[in-house]
């Protein structure tokens, strides 16, 4: 693990030094130290682009009030290898120490105990401590609205799913997509295909492609490379797709009709101006409809011909349902995917 | 249970995506057959593999030839297999040890590459991969026609590479040495037959096939490179191997087996199976390793496996 930890380290140098503007120190302004620690690539066009855009926005954001000095790590995926980056960061005197993925969890909540004075942030999860949150994004929203948009096109009424693992907020959104296409077209048939490792590109096409043989012509997927095999089984065979996380649509510019894109500067914006004002911690952080830490992009070239007054008016019913609270999908973690 | 979508080509599909999953796998196990003849265990093929699909997109993507593609992820895997080969007969080191560390450096050294390459960007590099091509005729025939015929170029490569490894093995020069190196190495040393070089030429061919294998994905299947994307292929191809007893053809049905318990348990995932999605997701792994206890009573390895060779401590 030794040489994956160097050449982690490698790419951070080449990342920050490409991508990171010096960033002015002004010494009136309070100075946080944040540490991001990335699952996969910063350039992934999914789980980990839209954390490492939501960081830099919400560094720039923050320009004024806040000098914020960011490092950001990447591609620290297995679990063998977070505690060490977490200690690491810890003992270097990081203020915030962000961890980008539900199997960050467990060893955060390890490491935490042990440096009361540094923050952590879990990118989604559900255990909290004095001085960890968890950050997390309301997918179900985003399921909802992707699921009305299938069971609404799909000739065959048939619609699939595909995702990495069946645990947190992807679970969540899973089950709101089934939700979300029942609740419009109540003969439908919604296909959910897990392939429990979030780099099996290969896998989920092959996941996709059985959905597709078993009638499905419309797919939506949770994101990450998960989400590049299932975009690219739609290309061959010229189904209509979703796209999550980022804006996809130009992955498969053809067959995407919309992505579920999130923002996750708002809930970073505020972990780091608590974190100065010392609040920090004990607490839940939700990109949702309601704060625009989510929002629905669609690719014009392909909506525009798809999605018609009817199913424009149940999708901003929903959203508004969302917003104002009136649209609850009740207690979706006790709802069991098969 | 959702019968309902049982169909015709549900079925056929399944059984198509059995060998597209063999694909890359086969590629590599057949390499790893000369490896291991020679008496050489190399635990580094998923970094090979790893290498093999970088260097395979980087080529394709640069020229705009899939086979330059492919040609450039052929010589990566050589070197890669050098490498190997320079630790474990050279500096005759630990093979487990020293294979795992291939397997590590491939993995970090393959998305660094990528990242110079192509620096840090908000739409990936993508290449258009080789199209289905289905064979004449033969992909007429019902059920197998689909399966085995109505693929892209590199699945019927593999095929042909299954007779041709085959015949090298069994039928010339070169693979009667190999198999007596793995087995008798003093034996080739004392008939005048260089060891060290008919290793080394056995863990060049292991690495070009992994690397193919890799390569695979990112020209045949995907058109894009991704971190880790083999995700555990060559350590399959590995346990391939062992069940197929070192023979090419036993490597192909290996494979397949592999491929088709992958396939099977995506379609019961499709099809809403009672069972939860963590269970299936172990099912292509448990029918390996029940396999492979099955099969290894009778496998015998060849009698120098994993034995650096130095003359006259025999």
């Amino acid at each position: 693990m030794k040489i994956r930890l160097i050449l982690t380290l490698v790419l951070v140098v080449a990342v920050m030094a490409a991508a990171l503007p010096t960033l002015a120190q002004d010494d009136d302004l309070p100075t946080v130290k944040v540490a991001l620690i990335l699952p996969g690539r910063a350039d992934d066009v999914s789980w980990n682009q839209a954390s490492f855009d939501g960081m830099n926005r919400a560094v720039e954001a923050l320009e004024d009030t806040i000098a914020v000095e960011l490092t950001v790590v990447e591609q620290v995926y297995d679990p063998v290898d977070i505690e060490p980056a977490l200690l690491d960061y810890a003992q270097q005197g990081f203020d915030l120490i962000v961890g980008h993925g539900f199997q960050f969890m467990e060893p955060i909540i390890k490491v935490a105990e042990d440096y009361p004075d540094v923050n952590f942030a879990i990118g989604t999860g559900f255990k909290i401590a004095p001085n960890v949150g968890v950050y997390d994004v309301k997918l179900e929203q985003g399921g909802y609205v992707m699921g009305l948009i299938a069971g609404y096109l799909t000739e065959a009424g048939i619609v699939g799913v595909v995702g990495g693992v069946d645990v947190s907020e992807i679970h969540r959104g899973h089950v709101a997509f089934v939700l979300g296409a029942e609740a419009i077209n109540e003969d439908v048939t919604v296909l959910n295909n897990f392939i429990g490792d979030f780099n099996d590109v290969p896998a989920a096409k092959e996941a996709a492609l059985s959905q597709i043989s078993a009638g499905a012509d419309i797919l939506w997927q949770s994101g990450d490379g998960v989400g590049q095999g299932v975009l690219s089984a739609c290309e061959d065979e010229d189904v209509l797709c979703m796209g999550n996380t980022t804006d996809q649509n130009e992955l498969a510019p053809e067959n995407t009709i919309a992505s579920f894109v999130y923002d996750w500067a708002p809930v970073y914006v505020q972990m780091i101006e608590e974190t100065v004002e010392g609040e920090f911690g004990d607490a839940f952080y939700w990109i949702e409809f309601a704060n625009e830490g989510v929002s629905v992009v669609y690719n014009e070239d392909v909506a525009e011909d798809l999605i018609d007054e009817d199913l424009q008016a149940a999708i901003d019913e929903a959203i508004e349902g969302f917003v104002d609270g009136t649209l609850d999908l009740g207690d979706l973690d006790a709802f069991e995917l098969d | 249970m959702n019968w309902d979508l049982v169909t015709y080509s549900f079925v056929v599909g399944v059984l198509a995506s059995a060998v597209r999953w063999a694909t890359p796998i086969l590629f590599a196990a057949l390499g790893e057959v000369f490896t291991e003849r020679s008496g050489i265990l190399n635990l580094g093929l998923e970094g090979i593999m790893l290498m093999g699909a970088l260097s395979g997109f980087v080529g394709a993507y640069n020229t705009g030839s899939l086979w330059a593609g492919v040609l450039v992820a052929a010589a990566t895997g050589m070197v890669m297999g050098l490498l190997m080969a320079f630790v474990s007969v050279t500096a005759k080191a630990n093979q487990v040890v020293a294979g795992l560390g291939i397997t590590i450096l491939g993995g970090g050294l393959s998305t660094l590459l990528f990242r110079l390459f192509f620096g840090l960007r908000s739409k990936p590099p993508t290449i258009k991969t080789f199209g289905t091509e289905p064979i004449p005729l033969l992909s007429e025939i019902p059920v197998l026609g689909r399966m085995f015929f109505s693929h892209n170029v590199m699945v019927y490569l593999a095929f042909v590479l299954v007779g041709v490894g085959w015949f090298v093995l069994y039928r010339t020069r070169y693979g009667l040495a190999l198999r007596a190196v793995g087995e008798r190495p003093e034996a080739v040393d004392t008939r005048g037959l260089n060891v060290t070089r008919l290793r080394y030429s056995a863990l060049m061919i292991g690495g070009a096939m992994a690397g193919i294998g890799g390569a695979y994905l990112p020209l045949a299947n995907l058109g894009l490179f991704w971190t880790q994307m083999t995700a555990g292929r060559g350590f399959i191809a590995v346990a391939v191997v062992v069940f197929s007893r070192w023979d090419p053809v036993r490597a192909l049905v290996g494979a397949l087996v592999f491929g088709g318990a992958a396939a099977l348990q995506t379609a019961l995932q499709t099809l809403e199976a009672p069972i939860p999605s963590e269970l299936l997701l172990m099912m292509p792994y448990i029918v390996t390793i029940i396999v492979l206890v099955g099969v290894s009573r009778r496998a015998e390895f060849p009698s120098a496996f994993a034995v650096p060779y130095s003359r006259g401590e025999g």
